[in-house]
């Protein structure tokens, strides 16, 4: 009985230490771990870049969406999800779609390279609605 | 002031709640924390309910339909008449609590400052979510279908849109005020739920303790769903084995209702549920510890809100699939004879999870839970700790794909949702016998 009350007391010793420990690691690691792997370009607004093609956008439950270079998303790169995630988050509740992109009537181009928009929008078929920069484009598909 | 309405009317919701539910004349400081977090869960419920029948988000319907449930709950007659305990001195001095939360406090803080939408995972998945309900468009329900789940956990969006109803637009106040009522929420529940049981210095030890290790704090931050289900399970535990304690069949239908707040707050909250169910029946009634006509009464409010959700999502509001098609993992049952995988998931978790400084050493507090000589309750969480684990381990031995990366995204929040319930039950097997039902 007396060994197991000196075993608990030589755990609650360990684990006030322990607890000394943890805070120290948090006041010596917390920035750190903070500062690493995110954009900051999120950190203020997710998705500002295409915020501009939001009232646009209202009524259209599904659009497509095209982001060069867009065998990116092939390899699963974590930027090109990342920059798909924020538009989402901007344009929700409107669902972006990136695997079928050309079988809506509306087609994001969200670019990361300058005018990329114009050898898509002719293989496509599709009308300008508005080019909000040199990177942001909203088309739609021609009516028959 | 818009913040105030909220805790207010939150905290309310589960106080009436709580208030019909309890059996004990008086309601301690450990139900003000029970009732704020069903508050949170309730609020959450009735913004699901109400965008549901208007079609879209309104913000009349959704306070209206709030302020009405309040009122409900409050005007059931209880049996006996409550009164309310004020007195933290009696269990823990309520500045010694609020002292516990100041370094959490400040991690949340820095963590907030420097991410004002939360990690990358908060704003994309939940918040995204959040914002398509909030904007008001009849399209909300797609946003379920968006990114790579097969089910459609709806409690933690509804309650950040529940907050944003006060504030009238898309503050970043409310999800990090989520984030931090549920955290505050479950070291409450942890101090002032061991108090009574293992006097004061176990219980503001084992809140020390919770707020120092380095992964709890900087992850209840991050604005993640896991904190979420962190309390909920907590809290159904605590309440489950107050049932039992108490063999109250009102504590039943809460440790119910708190079970279908945890299935609906993350995927995982199904497996928890069961598992805790079933476990409870094998382990509590053969050992005569609760009956099964309880455990069938705490079952079915979690059923119930289980199938409602489920069939309300695949039903009524989800239209076919078209975003994420390839994201089904399949299985490959001969996993299981693969020791190169057993290797991989070992190395993960005593590298990355168990040994490293991030988990503040609750391992050791784990160690001793299974070394110990138990009490009943004590073996009772330690069994269902240990199932969770196996179960979850299972699933990565069959499921194909990449597995360091499931790991990597998986684990350590499987571990963070567990970590408050195991911080719980070592400290009340560390320092049992000295709380007043021992004296």
């Amino acid at each position: 009985m007396g060994t197991f009350f000196h075993f608990r007391a030589m755990l609650i010793l360990a684990v006030a230490l322990l607890t000394v420990q943890n805070f120290s690691y948090q006041s010596s690691h917390l920035a750190q771990s903070l500062a690493d792997s995110f954009p900051d370009e999120n950190r203020y607004s997710p998705g500002y870049h295409v915020e501009a093609a939001r009232p646009y956008l209202a009524g259209a439950h599904v659009i497509g969406y095209f982001i060069v270079p867009y065998e990116y998303k092939l390899r699963f790169d974590s930027a090109m999800v990342y920059r798909f995630q924020r538009s989402q988050y901007a344009l929700a509740p409107t669902v972006l779609d990136w695997d079928r992109v050309f079988d809506h009537d509306l087609v994001l181009f969200d670019c990361k390279v300058r005018n990329c928009f114009a050898a898509p929008i002719q293989e496509h078929q599709l009308t300008v609605v508005r080019q909000f920069s040199d990177h942001l484009l909203l088309a739609r598909k021609k009516k028959d | 002031m818009a913040a105030i309405s909220y805790l207010l009317l939150t905290f309310f919701l589960g106080f009436a709640v709580l208030r019909s539910c309890s059996m004990d004349k008086e309601v301690g400081p450990s139900d003000l924390f029970l009732a704020l977090g069903t508050g949170l869960g309730l609020s959450s419920l009735v913004t699901f309910f109400t965008v549901l029948v208007c079609g879209k988000y309104s913000p009349i319907p959704v306070i209206s339909a709030g302020v009405g449930l309040s009122l409900l709950a409050w005007l059931i007659p209880s049996v006996k008449r409550k009164t309310i305990n004020m007195k933290f001195g009696s269990a823990v001095p309520l500045y010694c609590f609020l002292l516990i939360l100041v370094p959490l406090l400040i991690v949340q803080w820095y963590v907030y400052a420097q991410r004002p939408w939360g990690d990358w995972d908060a704003w994309s998945f939940w918040n995204t979510r959040a914002n398509a309900i909030f904007r008001g468009d009849d399209n909300w329900s797609a946003i379920f279908h968006l990114i790579f789940q097969a089910r459609h956990p709806w409690l933690l969006p509804f309650s950040i849109v529940w907050g944003w109803t006060f504030t009238a637009q898309e503050t970043v106040l409310v999800p990090a005020l989520v984030a931090t009522l549920f955290s505050v929420c479950i070291i409450g529940l942890c101090v002032y739920g061991l108090a009574p049981q293992i006097g004061r210095f176990g219980a503001l030890l084992s809140g020390i303790y919770l707020v120092s290790i380095p992964f709890f704090a900087r992850h209840s931050g991050s604005q993640y769903a896991d904190v979420v289900a962190a309390f909920y399970l907590l809290g159904s535990v605590f309440v489950l084995e107050k049932a039992s304690q108490e063999k109250s069949v009102k504590y039943s239908l809460l440790s119910g209702l708190l079970l279908g707040c945890l299935v609906n707050s993350k995927d995982e909250g199904i497996v928890l549920c069961i598992v805790l169910l079933l476990l409870s029946y094998f382990h509590l009634d053969r050992k005569r510890l609760i009956s099964w006509k309880l455990l069938l009464l705490a079952a079915a409010p979690f059923l119930g809100m289980l199938t409602w959700s489920e069939l309300m999502m695949r039903t009524m509001l989800l239209p076919a699939p078209f975003v994420g098609g390839d994201s089904q993992a399949s299985v490959n049952l001969m996993g299981v004879f693969d020791w190169h995988r057993w290797a991989i998931i070992l190395e993960h978790f005593f590298l990355v999870i168990a040994l490293h400084p991030l988990s503040g050493g609750v391992w050791l507090l784990f160690a001793f839970l299974l070394l110990r000589r138990r009490s009943l309750h004590s073996a009772f969480v330690l069994k269902f700790m240990l199932s969770f684990c196996v179960f979850f381990c299972s699933l990565y031995l069959i499921s194909t794909g990449n597995l360091k990366w499931r790991l990597m995204v998986s684990m350590d929040r499987l571990f963070f949702m567990l970590m408050p319930l195991m911080v719980w039950a070592a400290f009340r097997e560390l320092f049992s016998g000295q709380g007043e039902g021992h004296r």
